[in-house]
């Protein structure tokens, strides 16, 4: 009896296979995983990075671990084709012989790649000379913490969080570091307009420049290779020697598209994480989902989103491909105008961030949108705020600065569909999120 | 070397030598020692490496962070709780005991 199969060992792939088998499954996990060597935790390649530092390295599970849970890992293994009438995924081996593997189920947590600076994630010219940098891997790391050893200036495309994040560390290594932002302002995707507002003047203040509406159009290279100067739209010319690319991922749907599974902005699936063939879901950065805390389908890139999307499929996969045959039966069993068969369980779990910037950390749960009204709670000028974000009454989205206690009272908060309205949150009283959490009735 | 031990609820021990500066967290996440996630890396985001330490030993405080982060974890907290990522060996503490909780998530 084929088992499940796991296309991808980031994040979603390995917690999902490891939840499967803490759930009960008792029938073959496999993982695909591209890369070679122990699948590696990715938060600490950008938040800990340091110049010439020993690389952060943090295995997800050990391989010991792995094996005692009856984890199978395959490194090096690319997949290559499915067979979804045959239920079969086609790989090329590390040895670059090709293979077939039966599955009962397949979850796609195929993440994405690291986008260039051109359009539709594409390279502009000169984009691939030596010393400009994308930051995705463990090699990524590794190569850019070498080069942060020896760098004399350093530029950034793209005013994100991983862009900032390693502005923050090259800064702090006293290397000159130029951030470059297409937009008006930076962290669009991840902060509203306050906070971003916050960090920005935090960052110049840490030796951070940051030029907003910069438009990449190209890279100069020196005689011998590398790069030189990056090059602006309107002319500008911007000297470094070391550039981080850092304008986002481009999920890798290639696979599921390739099989005639829709994507849009990412392999689509449903409020249950499954995509229209009900024997394959997709999970983590590659995925396209529903979630009652968006108004449209939405594809995130981050920790809390590919574990608990990789433990929500991993928990009813171990329950429905169980025992088929009882819930067939206990469906059948169930009497006319009895209680109605469990409703299957959407995915609802609210999404949160982090980052590390500018020395301090930022946490956001929900998510963060300029479009409604907000209001500040704390004390920014003594770097200890969180911002409130309402869409009409309701509160939707927090983004604390050194206040992690609002930040974890927002998290239930959210969740359960609570907190404040604008009214009482603009009525002055709310010290703290905490605190309204332990005195407010539900 | 210093030394970190990990007792587990079946009572299993498991005694690692470790570098100087090692954490709990990263030391039982590296050596596949059951009972600790760290899931995020270590940034004290997740309280998936909750432990109760041992006897009255020298540790740093908990920081704002790590005593909020606490207040979320999945089996109870007591006065001997703290988040493997943030407690090491090291700089004169040589050994470290801890309990590993039931659950993490």
């Amino acid at each position: 009896m084929p088992g499940v199969v796991i296309v991808g060992a980031g994040q979603a792939g390995i917690e999902a296979a490891c939840v499967l088998r803490e759930a009960g499954y008792a029938r073959s996990v496999t993982v695909l995983g591209e890369e070679r060597g122990t699948p590696y935790q990715r938060p600490p390649l950008s938040k800990d990075l340091s110049a010439g530092g020993e690389l952060p390295l943090l295995p997800l599970r050990a391989p010991r671990a792995l094996a005692e849970l009856g984890v199978t890992v395959i490194e090096g293994a690319r997949a290559t084709r499915l067979l979804r009438g045959e239920r079969l995924v086609e790989y090329t081996a590390a040895d670059g012989r090709p293979h077939r593997l039966e599955y009962e189920h397949l979850i796609l947590a195929t993440g994405g790649t690291a986008r260039g600076t051109g359009p539709g994630g594409g390279q502009r010219p000169g984009e691939d000379a030596a010393g400009v940098h994308r930051l995705r891997t463990r090699e990524d790391a590794q190569a850019l913490a070498s080069a942060l050893r020896t760098a004399r200036s350093v530029a950034v495309i793209g005013g994100g969080v991983i862009g900032l994040e390693f502005a923050s560390i090259s800064a702090a290594a006293r290397v000159p570091t130029t951030v470059l932002e297409r937009g008006q302002r930076i962290l669009r995707r991840f902060v509203g307009g306050e906070s971003a507002a916050w960090l920005h003047g935090r960052h110049e203040d840490r030796g951070v420049r940051i030029l907003r509406q910069a438009t990449v159009e190209g890279f100069e290279r020196t005689e011998d290779g590398p790069v030189a100067a990056v090059l602006l739209a309107g002319g500008g010319r911007l000297e470094a020697d070391l550039v981080l690319v850092g304008t986002g991922v481009t999920p890798a749907v290639s696979l599921a598209a390739d099989a005639g599974l829709e994507c849009a902005g990412g392999i689509t699936v449903d409020a249950r994480l499954r995509t229209a063939d009900p024997r394959i879901s997709a999970i983590g950065d590659c995925a396209s989902f529903v979630s009652p805390h968006a108004p449209a389908p939405l594809r995130l890139e981050s920790v809390q989103n590919a574990t608990d999307q990789a433990r929500f499929v991993g928990r009813a996969l171990a329950a429905e491909l169980a025992a088929p045959a009882d819930l067939a039966g206990r469906a059948d069993a169930a009497e006319p105008g009895g209680a109605p068969a469990p409703a299957q369980q959407n995915y609802v779990d609210l999404p949160w961030f982090w980052s590390v910037q500018a020395g301090v950390k930022v946490q956001v749960a929900g998510l963060a949108t300029d479009a409604g009204a907000s209001v500040v709670i704390g004390d920014p000028s003594a770097g200890k705020f969180s911002v409130l974000r309402f869409a009409g009454e309701r509160l939707v989205c927090v983004e604390s600065i050194g206040r992690p206690a609002d930040h974890l009272a927002a998290r239930r908060l959210l969740a359960a569909g609570d907190g404040p309205t604008l009214a009482e949150a603009r009525a002055g009283r709310i010290e703290s999120l905490k605190s309204w959490n332990a005195v407010v009735p539900v | 070397m210093p030394t970190i031990t990990y007792h587990q609820p079946s009572g299993e021990r498991t005694t690692l030598e470790v570098a100087e500066g090692a954490t709990v967290m990263r030391t039982a996440v590296t050596n596949g020692v059951p009972g600790i996630v760290g899931e995020c890396g270590g940034q004290a985001m997740c309280a998936t490496c909750h432990v109760y330490v041992r006897g009255d030993v020298a540790l740093p405080e908990r920081s704002e962070d790590e005593d909020e982060m606490l207040d979320c974890t999945s089996s109870e907290r007591t006065d001997a709780s703290r988040l493997g990522c943030q407690i090491a060996v090291g700089g004169g503490l040589d050994s470290l005991e801890v309990d590993v909780p039931a659950s993490q998530v």
